[in-house]
């Protein structure tokens, strides 16, 4: 097996203990970069394909420091989003939970941002994870070519699929992509992984039960006794938005109600999908 | 096997009974100690001891809480605080005012009770208390340590209470009955040579177990006189049935054998409440319930004598009564062992002597009436091993999961090899027990197992300012050099060893001096009836009578030591960004317009709890330091010292005694608790403090650890969650830790119970290794515990 140990791939986080991305225990590396441009997403810092900063004007002591350099600064208060690694610097981290992903059967999981988008770097690192028996996960909004998709999650153990809204008009105005190709994807991948669709729910964007009802559909298409996860709208990401500079336009907007959610997950498992809401 | 039951009415109404009480001090214990005392001048001590205890109960109040089918109560009231003049005199007097207004467990004292104790009781025992007796006897030197203004160690616990911190061998009065003790004494003395001046001592200790035998049993007579009058006037049907019931109860047990579970339960609470009449000590624990239980419990359950729901019910009744065990502990220590907490440990699952898994129908049952009451007592363990049933520990988990912090979590495969290492017999090992927080104790232990709080990080303040006090200028520790000329890190590890070695002397001369007065002048010929081999020879357990004896002392404010270390290593040594000097200005100015220095040391240099080698190998070169200087003492009884490294509450009041320090906290700010990271500095998540912590020597730190991790309640709501901490626990387990609890609560719960603690009366809260009411903690305890890092990463 011949292995790119230098290979190096844009990371914004590394996330130990992670329950809620795929099986057991697992580490979630997080990659830079989104062709989407979801309006609500959580990790406004996971969007562009450079480095950027958070600033927090509350722990900055005006001590001048990051006018040197940026990692000078001594309380954080200026940090950077994103940073250069290596497919040896991210496997080192990763092997630090390995007794966890054994004991859990866990793994690792690759997020974004959108992991296809730095696809070389993936490959790598599914390839050495195979290697060494640690289960692979990859959250993915499936927005690639078939060919560099497929390429990409060949050693990948499980896709965790994206699937934001079914009517091409809402996914095109609160994503600024269009679906077409994402549900063609979708529809291939299933074929040939496990797949477990993911569906946010954002009040008042694309939670009408219509919409829903459309992708529970779909979804039944691809695979009668498919896995649906709902996952539900929360502001945790609103601060990251100020620390970036950036507007947030769902200030105002809050978590679903459990009836609602409730109602969505009926329209779900009534086609027979196996639902949970995480 | 699992067996789910809805909470029961009688549940709900007596836990509320006993939430609804406002704790008040009751003098009847004082009182009745002290004529016993007046009477009894000029006898041997023990015998004088036995009769006090005699004279309490046999004349204090007794009644019968309606609906509790379990008889037995401290004091002359529901959750009242008895007093015990013997150690607590001097502190009850001083405090007398201070016990309605202060933050921490209030009791009220009434205007009758307050006279009485003053005029009446108190004077008695002016001279002739522990308090007096333990400073008197100490060497002066060693005196003005234990005493200084800011504590290096704290020893108060045993000297203004009694031992406590054991387990007694409840088996053995359930298989055999007081009545049958008593024939085994009247044996032993009819075997005395009395020519022979070694035995001569231990014919008097004999005499007072025969009086201690006669005053249990008189007592439970009462209960079953009272019970009979009372169903003789009770209109309702079924209170009146089960007080007759009550009354069969207490006229067999615990004078004959248990015979069936009713019995059985019966007879232990009332072996188990003596203990916390006879004295003061906190944590007389239950042991290993589950097991010494369980047969009486099959035998009912098997002839049809019980049923599974009743069963159910009476151990609920059990788990409330629990916590009507009360003391009133002076403030200082209320602070250390914040909530009224009593400690009393019950152990769940393990293995039994033999190495087999151990877990039976009880021990979901256990767990099942710990759901059903929300209190603070008892403190449960569950001891797991490679066998553990995966359904038994999921159900402890989710247990953990509800918000009260407990169960917590022990491994055997670490317990069993430290015992052994301690010269404990394998099987007897296998049978280990927690006793109070998370200290391993075999079978047969006096284990003083919370000798001492000692304070390593004031060790490290006075590693950099010479031996000097910074609080009080005053010389307290060794000279060990000026901290500006430390050349590398391990100048400073050599200061520091020389200033551990040098209190850990004074800490364990004071705790030497101090078992001997107990000895001398407290003996407790109750404990000693119960717990081997105190009657076999013939020898107190104050004395050294039990099995197996150990003394330990904790040490606080880990993280901190080990965080500055770190930072001074990075910053000073390896990349020579920072001078000792400026750290040491800094310090003495408490960081006083010294922002960016002090930022910087709490930012960019590695932190302990992060699964980071650098900071970890410091740490486990300080727990080496600590360890060996406590391991290689030995105690008054013929036992060893056993290090231990956890803090229960007491890393708020220590914090007061500590200057700033070079891991950026500031002078007199809280210190970190148990082994787990510094508040806010566990940026990897469970996984690295758990991995961080798991790299220690557990097998080292022979008297335990804590390590304490909070979550939000969000994160354990579904079973996704629950999983999770079930494979957090068994990895770290895997990888050699010794304990963990959980503690899930939010800080906006937290924060709602302080403003309105009328509300939140039932919130329990893990203060370290203990349960206690969230609401009756103290403020600084409280917000220590809302800034606790939450563990953010889900």
């Amino acid at each position: 097996m011949e292995l790119n140990m230098e290979q190096k791939g844009l990371v914004f986080n590394i996330q130990r203990f992670s329950i809620h991305d795929g099986p057991g225990i697992r580490t979630v590396v997080f990659l830079k970069g989104c062709p989407l441009k979801c309006i609500w997403c959580s990790n406004p810092e996971s969007q562009s394909f450079s480095p950027e900063m958070f600033f927090s004007p509350v722990k900055c002591i005006g001590c001048g420091k990051c006018e040197e350099s940026v990692d000078a600064c001594p309380t954080d208060a200026r940090v950077r989003a994103g940073k250069e690694m290596t497919v040896s610097e991210v496997m080192r981290e990763i092997e630090k939970d390995i007794k966890f992903y054994r004991r859990s059967d866990g793994g690792v999981t690759f997020s974004g941002g959108e992991p296809l988008m730095q696809w070389e770097f993936v490959k790598e690192l599914a390839k050495l994870l195979k290697a060494k028996g640690i289960h692979t996960a990859v959250e993915t909004t499936g927005f690639a070519p078939w060919e560099v998709f497929y390429g990409a999650v060949e050693d990948i153990d499980l896709i965790l699929y994206d699937l934001k809204a079914y009517d091409p008009e809402i996914h095109q105005r609160y994503t600024g992509a269009d679906n077409v190709l994402i549900l063609e994807n979708a529809r291939k991948i299933t074929e040939s992984k496990k797949v477990i669709f993911r569906i946010p729910v954002i009040p008042g964007f694309n939670d009408s039960l219509s919409s829903m009802e459309g992708l529970a559909e779909f979804i039944h298409s691809c695979k009668p006794d498919a896995e649906v996860n709902i996952i539900p709208y929360h502001g945790l990401g609103g601060s990251k938005y100020e620390r970036l500079g950036k507007n947030y336009e769902l200030m105002n907007v809050l978590p679903p109600s459990n009836e609602s959610l409730n109602k969505i997950k009926e329209i779900f498992t009534s086609k027979g999908l196996n639902t949970e809401i995480y | 096997m699992q067996t789910e039951s809805v909470r029961h009415w009688r549940t709900a109404k007596l836990n509320d009974e006993l939430l609804d009480v406002k704790p008040e001090i009751c003098p009847e214990r004082a009182r009745l100690v002290t004529l016993s005392y007046m009477e009894t001048e000029g006898e041997p001590m023990v015998i004088r001891r036995a009769k006090a205890i005699y004279k309490i109960l046999t004349e204090m109040t007794i009644f019968i809480q309606r609906d509790q089918l379990i008889a037995g109560t401290q004091a002359g009231k529901l959750r009242a605080a008895p007093i015990f003049p013997e150690t607590e005199a001097l502190y009850v007097e001083k405090e007398i005012d201070l016990f309605e207004k202060r933050q921490q467990d209030r009791l009220i004292v009434r205007p009758e009770v307050k006279r009485e104790l003053l005029e009446e009781i108190l004077p008695y025992w002016k001279r002739n208390n522990t308090q007096v007796l333990c400073w008197n006897a100490m060497p002066e030197k060693t005196r003005k340590m234990a005493q200084l203004e800011h504590q290096i160690f704290s020893v108060d616990i045993h000297v203004t209470g009694s031992i406590g911190h054991v387990i007694a061998d409840y088996d053995k009065v359930l298989k055999k009955g007081f009545l049958e003790l008593k024939e085994e004494i009247k044996d032993k003395i009819e075997k005395l040579d009395l020519t022979n001046p070694d035995l001569t001592p231990k014919y008097k200790f004999y005499e007072a177990e025969l009086i201690i035998c006669d005053a249990i049993m008189a007592w439970a007579a009462r209960y079953a006189k009272e019970a009979r009058r009372l169903a003789a006037v009770e209109e309702d049907a079924g209170w009146k049935k089960e007080l007759e019931m009550i009354a069969d109860l207490c006229e067999k047990v615990p004078a004959n054998p248990a015979r069936n579970f009713r019995e059985a339960i019966q007879s232990f609470w009332f072996t188990h409440l003596v203990l916390y009449i006879e004295q003061n000590g906190l944590a007389v624990s239950v042991g290993r319930f589950d097991q010494f239980i369980y047969p009486y419990f099959k035998k009912s359950i098997d002839d049809g004598s019980i049923t599974g729901p009743e069963a159910q019910e009476l151990l609920e009744c059990l788990w409330i009564k629990f916590t009507e065990v009360m003391r009133a502990y002076d403030y200082e220590c209320a602070k250390y062992y914040a909530g009224f907490s009593i400690s009393e440990n019950l152990v769940l699952g393990g293995t039994d002597t033999r190495g087999r898994d151990a877990t039976n129908e009880l021990s979901f049952m256990c767990l099942e009436a710990e759901k059903n009451t929300k209190l603070s007592q008892p403190n449960l363990a569950v001891r797991v091993h490679s066998n553990t049933p995966e359904d038994f520990l999921m159900k402890a988990v989710q247990v953990a999961s509800t918000g009260r912090s407990k169960p917590e979590f022990f491994n055997d495969s670490v317990a069993i090899p430290v015992l052994m290492n301690c010269g404990v017999p394998l099987e007897e090992a296998r049978d280990y027990s927690i006793s109070g927080c998370v200290e391993a104790v075999p079978p047969h232990c006096n284990g003083m197992t919370n000798a001492a709080m000692s304070n390593v990080a004031k060790a490290l303040e006075l590693a950099l300012n010479n031996g000097v006090c910074k609080l009080t200028g005053h010389q307290v520790g060794p000279q060990t050099g000026d901290p500006r000329n430390f050349k590398s890190i391990d100048d400073v590890i050599d200061a520091f060893r020389i200033q551990v070695k040098a209190y850990v002397k004074e800490m364990v001369s004071a705790l030497n001096v101090i078992e001997r007065v107990h000895a001398d002048y407290y003996p407790l010929p109750y404990f000693s009836l119960i717990i081997d081999d105190c009657v076999e020879r013939g020898l107190d357990i104050t004395a050294g009578g039990a099995r197996h004896n150990y003394t330990g002392p904790q040490a606080v404010g880990f993280a901190d030591v080990v965080n500055s270390m770190a930072a001074m290593k990075k910053l000073v040594f390896d990349e020579k960004k920072i001078s000792m000097a400026e750290i040491i200005d800094a310090l003495d100015s408490n960081f006083e317009g010294k922002q960016e220095l002090r930022q910087t040391l709490i930012n960019k240099a590695p932190k302990w709890g992060n699964d980071d080698d650098y900071a970890d190998d410091l740490a486990c070169e300080v727990t080496r330091i600590y360890c060996n200087e406590v391991s290689q003492y030995r105690n008054t009884r013929g036992g060893i010292f056993r290090p231990g490294i956890y803090s229960v509450s007491a890393n708020v009041p220590l914090g007061l005694h500590v200057a700033a320090l070079p891991n950026g906290r500031l002078s007199t700010a809280p210190l970190a608790d148990g082994i787990g990271a510094q508040h806010g500095t566990d940026l990897a998540g469970p996984t690295g403090v758990v991995k961080s912590a798991a790299k220690l020597d557990h097998k080292i730190i022979t008297n335990g650890t804590i390590l304490n991790q909070k979550f939000t309640p969000k994160l354990l709501e579904n079973d996704i969650g629950k999983r999770g901490l079930f494979d957090l626990i068994r990895t770290y387990f895997d990888m050699g830790g010794w304990h963990i609890q959980f503690n899930v609560v939010s800080a906006e719960t937290l924060k709602a119970a302080q403003k309105n603690p009328e509300k939140y009366k039932g919130l329990i809260i893990r203060v370290a290794g203990y349960s206690a009411f969230f609401v009756e903690l103290d403020k600084a305890v409280q917000d220590d515990i809302i800034s606790r890092t939450e563990a953010a990463s889900f």
